[in-house]
């Protein structure tokens, strides 16, 4: 193994289909040994190709790809040390789940002891023992998936890639599979790399998140980067939910850029974060998300930002209401806020006048 | 509430308790199965002529196992279907797998000759048979089993078509990531063909197999034109026969056929079973 170098290097990575049609756009990326890395973009944003590309089922129209330091852009995908979980999980239906298991050792011709071993080892790590002799009809879907999981980490790759893995599962078992899948990675330590549209089961399970749009990668980082730092409005909105007030940049002054926005009705300061300041006149966004901004009748005391409007609606969610305020310019700004007692403590209803305010560490400044 | 005395009437969708329906489900039963239930009983029957009962025998069963001729021709029908068959899912699978798999210049003209013999009036594949043997000089004094090759390549001619229709259609139905899991784990394309595709057609293969043995059984018309003068099949011995008159031997042969189909096609069902139940998708999740 390569010590220093990365598990996984994408290297100009282009993919046509016909001639119209530019699924992945110029992609150079590196993956680190035993990370966990998730692909994150809306449908049709290049994502499965990009992973078909590294297990091998598509060939890069230009590029290369790099496992371990060698080029493997021609390897046939029998032959790539990276097994794949499928979306549909593709487990065999005319095998019992120890046949589906060891199904990749037998064509690679191991002894049949050895095979059965490694089958058991890999049915108690993703807790199915003494599943083998069921058949895929009798297993629900979340079982499936783990009999797909074994099965393509009894292969022990370098790499195991996941197809939106999740997506068929009800909300409380994909919640326990992605913490499953977190246990697994460091029981086993190999690099996952995970493709989802779910920020969410991105944000729970990935340690990377390279987010795509169109082809192209626009932003990589851990989770919280990702999105407490977007950089791009896209990344912002894509990435949980955010309020955006459209505006032109004044000045900035210590670290501070403010800006004037009609939709705010006046001038709004956001602080900058490492990133260079805008130039003046320049249109640019503030980003803030809706946990950030506080909601209260009486006027803000604290320095920062703050408008004020009319309640629209409050959504009760149950751990937290959204509360919906249309400012005076005809903008609707979401807040979400915490129901911490049992009994609305906050005295707000629809239709009330109320004071939205947030503090300029939590504006995100956006230019794209 | 019930009015007293009457029955619920029948819901919108209650169609077998409407009178008319019922008497429609009737007649339509009765027009299919009468007919065979008539040769059949029939078999039984105690007198030369078909038209009178006059008491319960076996007598004709007896009779017509030893009939030399008639024994003969039903043994060339069932090898004939046999060998046919076989060799229909040989050429109808391949076919299949190839128009699915592969993509290649004049793919819909190719598409549409090896559909052709479908739709081609029998009668017309029967006199180009004809002419085609006739004019390879084709032997027609070969020792049994050999004498049947000519019947057994007209017959699998038009039989394969079908087969390969019917595994066409499940390939259809193929979920493309099972065939990409096997290569994922390390399977060649032959071992991908032989582990994952072939398992899964099996239904389709069956089924196209037992359509192509069926056709080729009670094939009369192509048959009759490719048939030597000393080479006879059941449905030809069965017509010349009837010619003179329908006797009970007929029947008894005719019900043996009957049943010797209904039990390959039980039993062909019966096998296909476990595996359509393997393709129901993930049920709740647990």
């Amino acid at each position: 193994m390569n010590g220093t170098g990365p598990t996984i290097r994408f290297d100009r990575i282009s993919k046509w289909f016909g001639s119209q049609v530019l699924a992945v756009d110029d992609v150079s990326l590196d993956i680190a040994a035993n990370e966990f890395f998730a692909l994150l973009g809306p449908s049709g944003c290049g994502k499965t190709t990009l992973l078909r590309i590294l297990a091998g089922f598509e060939s890069p129209s230009s590029g290369s790809v790099y496992l371990e330091g060698r080029d493997i852009t021609a390897v046939p995908p029998n032959r790539r040390a990276v097994n794949m979980v499928f979306q549909s999980y593709a487990v065999f239906p005319h095998m019992t789940v120890g046949q589906n298991v060891g199904y990749g050792l037998r064509v690679s011709g191991l002894p049949r002891r050895e095979i059965g071993r490694r089958v058991e080892e890999a049915l108690a790590l993703v807790r199915l023992p003494g599943y083998g002799d069921r058949r895929p009809e009798q297993l629900s879907g979340g079982q499936r998936q783990r009999v797909a999981l074994a099965r393509a980490l009894v292969k022990r790759p370098r790499v195991l890639l996941l197809d939106e893995p999740l997506s068929a599962l009800d909300r409380k078992l994909r919640e326990d599979m992605q913490l499953e899948l977190v246990r697994l990675r460091q029981e086993i330590g190999i690099t996952f790399v995970i493709v989802t549209h779910d920020q969410e089961e991105a944000m729970s399970v990935a340690g990377r998140i390279a987010v795509m749009e169109s082809g192209r990668l626009v932003q990589i980082g851990s989770p919280s980067e990702i999105y407490e730092h977007p950089r791009s409005r896209f990344v912002a909105d894509f990435i949980g939910s955010v309020n955006l007030l459209d505006g032109r940049v004044t000045g900035t002054d210590g670290g501070v850029t403010a800006l004037d926005s009609a939709e705010a009705g006046g001038p709004l300061r956001a602080r900058l974060n490492g990133t260079a300041a805008p130039a003046t006149g320049d249109r640019a966004w503030i980003g803030i998300r809706p946990e950030k901004l506080l909601v209260d009748r009486r006027q803000p005391s604290r320095e920062g930002n703050a408008l004020s409007g009319e309640v629209l609606e409050i959504a009760y969610l149950g751990e937290r209401s959204i509360i919906h305020v249309r400012l005076d310019s005809g903008k609707v700004l979401k807040a979400s806020c915490p129901n911490e007692r049992r009994f609305d403590a906050r005295g707000i209803a629809a239709g009330d006048r109320v004071h939205v305010s947030w503090s300029a560490e939590n504006g995100i400044l956006l230019t794209d | 509430m019930r009015w007293p005395g009457r029955r619920t009437p029948p819901g919108p969708l209650d169609y077998t308790r409407r009178l008319w329906m019922q008497a429609l489900i009737g007649l339509t039963l009765l027009f299919l199965y009468a007919p065979i239930a008539i040769l059949v009983a029939f078999s039984f029957n105690d007198s030369r002529r078909t038209i009178v009962w006059r008491g319960f025998t076996t007598d004709w069963y007896v009779r017509a196992w030893e009939n030399a001729r008639l024994f003969e021709a039903f043994t060339n029908s069932l090898v004939i279907a046999a060998i046919a068959t076989a060799l229909s899912v040989v050429i109808g699978t391949t076919l299949a797998i190839a128009l699915w798999r592969f993509r290649f210049p004049g793919k819909p003209v190719f598409e549409g000759l090896v559909a052709l013999p479908i739709v081609i009036p029998e009668i017309c594949m029967g006199v180009a048979m004809m002419v085609f043997f006739a004019r390879l000089d084709w032997p027609t004094d070969l020792p049994w089993p050999l004498n049947l090759g000519a019947i057994t390549i007209a017959h699998t001619a038009f039989c394969f078509p079908f087969t390969a229709l019917v595994v066409r259609a499940r390939l259809a139905g193929f979920d493309r990531s099972l065939e990409e899991a096997a290569k994922d784990l390390g399977a060649s394309e032959w071992q991908t063909l032989r582990d994952i595709i072939l398992p899964y057609l099996r239904p389709g293969i069956l089924a196209g197999g037992l359509l192509a043995f069926t056709l080729s059984l009670d094939d009369f018309v192509i048959t009759f034109f490719t048939s030597g003068p000393e080479t006879v099949t059941f449905p030809v011995l069965v017509f010349s026969m009837v010619r003179f008159s329908v006797t009970p031997e007929v029947n008894a042969a005719s019900t043996v056929l009957i049943v010797i189909t209904v039990v390959v096609t039980v039993l062909a069902l019966t096998l296909q079973k476990p595996t359509e139940m393997a393709e129901g998708r993930p049920r709740s999740e647990v």
